[in-house]
C-alpha cells in the first residue's frame, strides 16, 4: 500500500513538472524574436497574407487562450502544424525522434555493456595498475566535453585509421529499411539486409560511443565504490568464510546489490544524454532531434520548437520516474525515505 | 557535527592550520598538478598582451596570405583562416572561458544558496515551490536553456553569462536544500531557536556555516563544467562577438576544416581540456581538505 | 562451325559484361538542405526548386541566358496595353496519370496556388485579375496593371493536374475543393514533369524515376533514376565522389571541397557566375551611414581584391545592383575601387568627428564566409578610420530587425537570389520606398525620382525603352552608394565526367534539370 502511494506520489509530481514546463517553453516560444508568420511567408508576402496567417495560426489572440487551445490539442495528439514543413509536427517528430532515440539507446548499452563490468573489474583488482587505468579513463571520460571526444574520434578512427564513416545514419545513395520501429538496426535486422545493417552499425559507432563516454565515467565510478561498498559489510566476509567460489561471492553477492545505484545513475544520466546528443549531432550531421531543434530555433518553428522541448522534457521525466518507482521495488528503504519527504 | 568556523584570534594557529591544509592538499600530485595549471592559466589570461607573440591577432587583424600555415617556430599552433595565430588567440580565449566561470558562478551560487536555504529552513508551501521550479529546469539540458535564452535576446556574451547563471542556481539550491533539512534538526539550531534567535541568525550563522565546505567544493567542480557548457555554447555559436576569441568556436570553425587543418581544432581542444582538468584536480584537493563527501 | 562457335562466345561475353539486362542510367546528387515539401505551390527555396523541375512543367521556362522560351506553351502574346497575355499550348502532353494537360489545368494552378497564399503566390496575389481557358487549348490572363516582367515569373507557376487532385482531395477550408489535395502533393506528385514522383524519405532522400510518356521525349542514355540525398559534411562529399557513389556535388560546398574535387579523375568542376548577388546593404537613414560621404568613403575602404582573391577566389567584383547575367545589366555602370586615399577625403567632406564613425556590420552567425569578409572589412575600415563591431545574428532576427530603421544595423551582409530573371527582381524589392521593411530592402532608400523611374521601367513593354530606364538607374544608384556591390555568387558544380549536358541557367534549381542531361559512360 505504501509502495502504490509513493508510485501515485512521484507520478503526480512528474505531471505537475510537465504542466510546469509546457507554460515555460510556450512563453519562451512566444518570445522568440521574429514574426512566425512573416518568416513562414518570405519577405515579399503582402501584409494581407501575414495577417490571414496570423489569424489561422492563432497569434492574434491573448496568450492565455493560444496556451489553452494548444494544450487541448496537445492532448488530442496534434502538435500543430509546422512552418518549415509544412505538416504536423507529430509527423515530423516521428521521423526524427527515432534516430536520436537510436543513438541514445546504444549510448546507453555501451554505458551498461562497458560502464558495469569495468567498475566491476576496477573494483575486484582494487590498488592493481588495471584499477588505476581505470580510474585514470574513468576521469577524463566524466570531465571531456562530448564534442571534443566526437572530433578525436573523427580525427582517430575516421580521417587517420579510416576505418569508419564519420557523419550520417547511411552512406549516401543507400536507401534506408522499410521502416517498423524507425531504428535502422532493427528495421535493417527485420529485413535481414545484412550489408545494411552493417552500414548502419558502422555509422551509429563512433557518434554513440562518444556520446557514451560521461555516462560511462560516471558508471565506472559508482560501480566500483558501491562494489566496494558492499565488500566492507559483513555479511561479504560470512560468505567468504563458508568457502563460496571468489566469483560467485563477487557476481551475486558484490554485484547485485552494487546494481542498485548504478541504475540511479544510468537513470540521471539520460537528461544529459539529450544535452550532449545536441553537440553530438552537430559534430556527426546526426540528423535527429537536436538538427531538428535548432532548425526550429533559428526559423522560429514554434510548434516544433515546443514539440521537441515537450519530447526531451517528457522523455527526462518518465525514464526519472521508472527509474524512481523501480529504485523503491528494488529498496525499501528508498521508499520510505520518499513518503517521509 | 559541530560548526566548524570559529574565531582562531593568534596568527600562529592560523599559519599552523594553513600548513596543516597544505600538507593535506599536497598528497595527492595530481591535485598539485591542477593547482599549477589553473594559476598558469589564470597568470597567462591575465598577462596575455605580454606573453603572447602576436597580441594584435586577438582583435582586428586578417592577413590572408598566412592563412591555413601548420604549426612552426613562428606560430606554435599554427594560423587560422584569415592568418591569425592560433597559440595567441588560444591564450585570449582563455578569457572568455574564465569570465563567464567567474559570472555565472557569482550570480548563480550565491542565489542557489539562498533558494536553498529558504526552501530547506522554512518548508512547507514555498519549499514546493522552489523546487518545483528547480525541477523543471533541471528537467530540461542546460545547454537547450542557454540556446532557446540566447535565441531571445540574441547571441552576445552578457545574454550566455545570463542564461546560465539562470539554470545555475537550480544545483546549489538542490545541494543546500537537502543539507539544510538534515541540519535543521540538529540540537544546536534547536538550542539557538530556544534562545530566541531570529530566522535569518539561524539561516545565515547557524546553518550556512556548516554548509560553506561543500559549497565551496561543489563550485570548483562547478568551474569545470561551466567551461565545459560555456565551450559548448561557443561551439555552436553562441558567446563572445568575432573577432574576440573563445575556444570552443575556435574548435567549431577547425572542425570544418578537417583533416587537412587539423591544428585548427586540436589544440583549443587541449587548451579545454587542460582548464578542465585542471580545475577538476584543484576540486579534488579542496575536496581533500574541506574533507566533504559530495 | 567454329566461327560459330566464336561467335557464341564473344556474345555471352558481351552478355556477362554488359549484365543480362541494359543497366539503368542512375544519377545520384546531394543536398545540404532539408526538402520541405514537393508541393509546387510551396516551393520556396532551392531543394523544393529542384523538385519542382524535375517533376512538373510550366508554361514557359528560362534558358541558359535567362531569357524565356515555350514549354507547354507552344507561343504567346501580349496585348498592347500590356494587360492581356495569351498563351497557346502544345497537344498531347501528357500529366504522369496519362490525362492531357489542356488550359483548365492552367487555370485551376494558378487558382490554387492564389488560394493557398504560399510559396511564390506574392507574385501574382496583387497582379493577376483573372485567368481563363478561352478554348482547350487556349488560356489567357488579365493582368490588374501592365507588369513587364510577368512571363519572367511564369516559369514559378507548376502546372497540375485539376483532375487528379479532385480525385484526392480531402475535407478543408477551400470550399469545393476541399483541402486542394495539400496532403495528397506530400506523397505524391500530379505533374507533367520530365520525370516522376517514386519515394521520399524525409530529412534523407528523394528519388524521381523517367516518365516514359514525356512529351519532349528522350534522347540515348537519358537518366532512368535520380536520387538526391542530404549530405552535410564535405568529407563525405569527397569521399563519394571519388567511389561514384555520388553523380553530382551541389553548388553550396567549401571552396576547399571542390578544389579537393578538382584534382580528382573523372570528376569535371563546372564554374558559372549565378544572378545570386551578394552586397553589404547600408543603411541610409540611421547615422552615421545616412551621410553619403560616409557611405562611399566605406565603399572606397574595402578591399574588393582581398575578397576576390582570397576568400572566394574566381570572381569578378558587381557592376551596380544587377547581376551580369541578369538581362537588364549596363556593363557601363561604374564600380568603386579600393582606394584608401579617397576614403579619407569622403570622411573628411563628411564633416563627422572620429567619436562618431562606429558603425555595426551584421552578417548571418556561423556562415565561414560571411565570417572571413566580415573580419576583413573591419579591418579595412580600420585603417581608415572607421570603427566597426560586429554582430552575428541568426537569419531568423535579422529579418525582423530589418523590419524598422532603428533596428537594421549600419551594415548588413545579404546574399539576394533571383525569383525571376529580370532586372526588376533586383530594383523594386531592395531600392522602392514602397518595398522597405524586409530583409531584401535594408538600404531603406528614400528617392522620389528612383522610386519614379522603377515605376516606369515595370509598365514599359518595349525592350528598348526599358533597358534605357534600367541604365540610368544602375548609374543613379551607384553614385547614392546605397551598398557595397561585392559580386555575384560564382557557383560551382562538381560531376562525374560521364555526366554530359549540364548547362547553368540563372534562376535558382533551373539547372537540376535532369531532362536535359544525358550519360555517356
Amino acid at each position: 500500500m505504501r509502495y502504490l502511494t509513493h508510485v501515485f506520489r512521484r507520478t503526480g509530481n512528474a505531471l505537475i513538472v510537465l504542466v510546469g514546463l509546457s507554460i515555460v517553453i510556450f512563453l519562451i516560444s512566444r518570445v522568440l524574436p521574429g514574426d512566425p508568420a512573416r518568416m513562414a511567408l518570405g519577405p515579399y508576402a503582402t501584409e494581407e497574407q501575414v495577417r490571414h496567417l496570423r489569424s489561422e495560426m492563432g497569434l492574434d489572440r491573448p496568450l492565455v487562450v493560444q496556451y489553452v487551445r494548444y494544450v487541448s490539442n496537445l492532448l488530442r495528439g496534434d502538435f500543430g502544424k509546422s512552418l518549415v514543413s509544412e505538416r504536423n509536427v507529430r509527423l515530423d517528430l516521428e521521423a526524427h525522434l527515432p534516430a536520436t532515440a537510436e543513438l541514445i539507446v546504444v549510448t546507453t548499452l555501451w554505458i551498461v555493456l562497458l560502464g558495469i563490468p569495468l567498475g566491476a573489474l576496477s573494483a575486484v583488482k582494487k590498488d592493481t595498475w588495471i584499477d588505476h587505468a581505470i580510474k585514470a579513463f574513468t576521469f577524463t571520460a566524466v570531465v571531456t566535453p562530448g564534442f571534443i571526444v566526437g572530433i578525436a574520434f573523427q580525427l582517430l578512427f575516421g580521417y587517420g585509421l579510416d576505418w569508419l564513416p564519420v557523419t550520417g545514419r547511411l552512406s549516401p545513395g543507400v536507401l534506408p529499411p522499410e521502416r517498423v520501429t524507425g531504428f535502422l538496426l532493427v528495421d535493417s535486422a527485420l529485413a535481414r539486409d545484412w550489408p545494411l545493417f552493417r552500414d548502419a552499425l558502422i555509422h551509429i559507432l563512433l557518434p554513440s560511443l562518444a556520446l557514451s563516454f560521461a555516462g560511462m565515467g560516471q558508471t565506472i565510478r559508482i560501480t566500483r565504490s558501491s562494489m566496494l561498498d558492499v565488500e566492507n559489510r559483513d555479511f561479504i566476509q560470512v560468505v567468504r568464510s563458508y568457502g563460496v567460489p571468489e566469483r560467485l561471492v563477487m557476481f551475486k553477492y558484490m554485484l547485485k546489490p552494487a546494481f542498485i545505484p548504478t541504475l540511479q545513475v544510468i537513470g540521471l544520466t539520460f537528461a544529459s544524454l539529450f544535452g550532449n546528443a545536441f553537440l553530438i549531432e552537430n559534430v556527426f550531421s546526426w540528423p535527429g532531434m537536436a538538427k531538428y531543434g535548432v532548425t526550429a530555433l533559428l526559423k522560429k518553428d514554434l510548434n516544433a520548437l515546443i514539440g521537441v522541448v515537450l519530447v526531451i522534457g517528457t522523455a527526462f521525466l518518465v525514464v526519472n520516474l521508472v527509474v524512481d518507482v523501480l529504485m523503491g521495488f528494488l529498496d525499501p528503504r528508498l521508499r520510505l525515505k520518499g513518503a517521509a519527504r | 557535527m559541530r560548526p566548524v568556523v570559529g574565531a582562531d584570534a593568534a596568527p600562529g594557529r592560523q599559519r599552523l592550520r594553513l600548513a596543516k591544509f597544505w600538507y593535506r592538499y599536497s598528497q595527492n600530485k595530481a591535485s598539485i598538478v591542477g593547482l599549477v595549471a589553473v594559476v598558469l592559466i589564470i597568470a597567462l589570461t591575465v598577462l596575455a598582451p605580454y606573453v603572447t607573440p602576436y597580441p594584435e591577432h586577438a582583435g582586428v587583424y586578417v592577413n590572408f596570405g598566412e592563412a591555413f600555415q601548420p604549426p612552426s617556430a613562428a606560430h606554435w599552433f599554427g594560423t587560422d583562416e584569415v592568418g591569425r595565430d592560433i597559440f595567441t588567440r588560444t591564450i585570449f580565449g582563455y578569457r572568455f572561458s574564465l569570465l563567464l566561470a567567474v559570472v555565472v558562478l557569482g550570480i548563480g551560487v550565491p542565489l542557489g544558496v539562498l533558494l536553498g536555504l529558504v526552501a530547506g529552513y522554512y518548508g512547507g508551501w514555498v519549499e514546493s515551490a522552489i523546487m518545483k521550479v528547480t525541477d523543471i529546469v533541471l528537467s530540461l539540458p542546460a545547454l537547450a536553456m542557454a540556446l532557446a535564452v540566447s535565441a531571445v535576446l540574441g547571441s552576445d556574451l552578457g545574454h550566455s553569462m545570463l542564461a546560465l547563471a539562470a539554470i545555475w542556481w537550480t544545483w546549489h539550491a538542490r545541494l543546500v536544500h537537502g543539507m539544510v533539512r538534515s541540519l535543521k534538526n540538529e540540537e544546536y539550531v534547536e538550542a539557538a531557536k530556544v534562545m530566541g534567535a531570529g530566522d535569518a541568525h539561524i539561516m545565515f550563522r547557524e546553518i550556512l556555516p556548516n554548509c560553506i565546505p561543500a559549497i565551496l567544493v561543489k563550485t570548483a567542480l562547478d568551474a569545470a563544467f561551466v567551461t565545459e557548457l560555456g565551450a559548448g555554447l561557443s561551439f555552436l555559436g553562441l558567446g563572445v562577438r568575432p573577432p574576440t576569441p573563445a575556444l570552443g568556436t575556435m574548435v567549431a570553425t577547425g572542425a570544418g576544416y578537417l583533416p587537412a587543418h587539423w591544428w585548427m581544432a586540436v589544440f583549443p581542444s587541449l587548451a579545454i581540456l587542460l582548464l578542465i582538468f585542471g580545475l577538476n584536480w584543484f576540486a579534488d584537493g579542496l575536496r581533500d581538505v574541506l574533507d566533504v563527501d559530495l | 562451325m567454329k566461327r560459330f562457335a566464336f561467335l557464341t562466345a564473344a556474345l555471352l561475353l558481351l552478355f556477362a559484361l554488359s549484365g543480362a539486362a541494359p543497366a539503368k542510367n542512375v544519377v545520384t546528387m546531394s543536398l545540404n538542405q532539408e526538402i520541405g515539401t514537393i508541393d509546387p505551390a510551396k516551393v520556396t527555396d532551392w531543394t523544393e526548386a529542384m523538385v519542382m523541375v524535375n517533376l512538373y512543367d510550366s508554361l514557359v521556362t528560362p534558358d541558359a541566358k535567362g531569357e524565356i522560351q515555350g514549354l507547354i506553351a507552344k507561343s504567346w502574346t501580349v496585348s498592347p496595353d500590356g494587360k492581356v497575355y495569351t498563351f497557346h499550348l502544345n497537344k498531347g502532353v501528357k500529366f504522369h496519370d496519362g490525362r492531357e494537360v489542356t488550359a483548365e489545368d492552367v487555370v485551376f494552378s494558378m487558382e490554387r496556388v492564389l488560394a493557398l497564399k504560399s510559396g511564390y503566390s506574392w507574385l501574382w496575389a496583387d497582379l493577376v485579375a483573372e485567368t481563363k481557358a478561352v478554348d482547350k487549348y487556349t488560356v489567357t490572363f488579365r493582368l490588374n496593371k501592365p507588369f513587364a516582367p510577368f512571363l519572367s515569373t511564369l516559369p514559378w507557376l507548376a502546372v497540375v493536374n485539376k483532375a487528379a487532385i479532385l480525385e484526392h482531395k480531402k475535407p478543408g477550408n477551400f470550399g469545393q475543393y476541399g483541402d486542394y489535395g495539400q496532403d495528397w502533393l506530400l506523397k505524391a506528385d500530379a505533374g507533367s514533369g520530365a520525370y516522376t514522383f517514386k519515394s521520399w524519405t524525409r530529412g534523407n532522400e528523394i528519388v524521381f524515376a523517367k516518365f516514359d510518356g514525356y512529351f519532349k521525349g528522350w534522347r540515348k542514355g537519358a537518366i532512368d533514376e535520380v536520387r538526391a540525398k542530404e549530405v552535410y559534411n564535405d568529407a563525405t562529399i569527397i569521399a563519394e565522389m571519388k567511389t561514384g557513389a555520388l553523380t553530382i556535388a551541389d553548388h553550396y560546398r567549401a571552396l576547399e571541397t571542390y578544389s579537393a574535387l578538382a584534382k580528382m579523375k573523372g570528376v569535371a568542376i563546372k564554374k558559372a557566375l549565378s544572378g545570386e548577388a551578394f552586397y553589404l546593404k547600408i543603411n541610409t537613414r540611421k547615422a552615421p551611414t545616412d551621410n553619403v560621404h560616409v557611405r562611399r568613403a566605406i565603399n572606397y575602404a574595402f578591399d574588393y581584391d582581398a575578397f576576390l582573391q582570397q576568400i572566394d577566389p574566381g570572381a569578378e567584383q558587381a557592376r551596380g545592383p544587377i547581376p551580369a547575367t541578369i538581362p537588364g545589366f549596363d556593363p557601363t555602370t561604374p564600380q568603386f575601387k579600393r582606394d584608401v586615399k579617397k576614403a579619407r577625403e569622403e570622411l573628411a567632406k563628411s564633416g563627422l568627428k572620429p567619436d562618431d564613425l562606429t558603425i555595426n556590420f551584421c552578417y548571418v552567425q556561423g556562415f565561414a564566409l560571411e565570417e572571413k569578409l566580415a573580419l576583413l572589412f573591419q579591418a579595412n575600415l580600420a585603417e581608415v578610420g572607421l570603427k566597426v563591431v560586429l554582430q552575428p545574428e541568426t537569419w531568423g532576427r535579422i529579418t525582423d530587425i530589418a523590419a524598422k530603421v532603428e533596428t537594421t544595423p549600419h551594415v548588413t551582409a545579404v546574399f539576394s537570389a533571383a525569383n525571376y530573371p529580370d532586372a526588376d527582381n533586383y530594383l523594386y524589392t531592395a531600392y522602392h520606398s514602397d518595398a522597405v521593411g524586409t530583409w531584401m530592402s535594408m538600404e531603406w532608400l528614400k528617392n522620389p525620382e528612383i522610386d519614379k523611374l522603377i515605376e516606369t521601367g515595370r509598365v514599359t513593354v518595349d525592350p528598348k525603352a526599358r533597358q534605357k530606364i534600367y541604365s540610368e538607374l544602375q548609374h543613379k544608384i551607384v553614385e547614392l552608394a546605397p551598398d557595397v556591390f561585392i559580386y555575384s555568387l560564382p557557383k560551382r558544380y562538381a560531376m562525374q565526367t560521364w555526366l554530359k549536358g549540364f548547362e547553368f541557367v540563372p534562376v535558382m534549381s533551373f539547372e537540376y534539370d535532369f531532362h536535359k542531361m544525358w550519360v555517356e559512360k
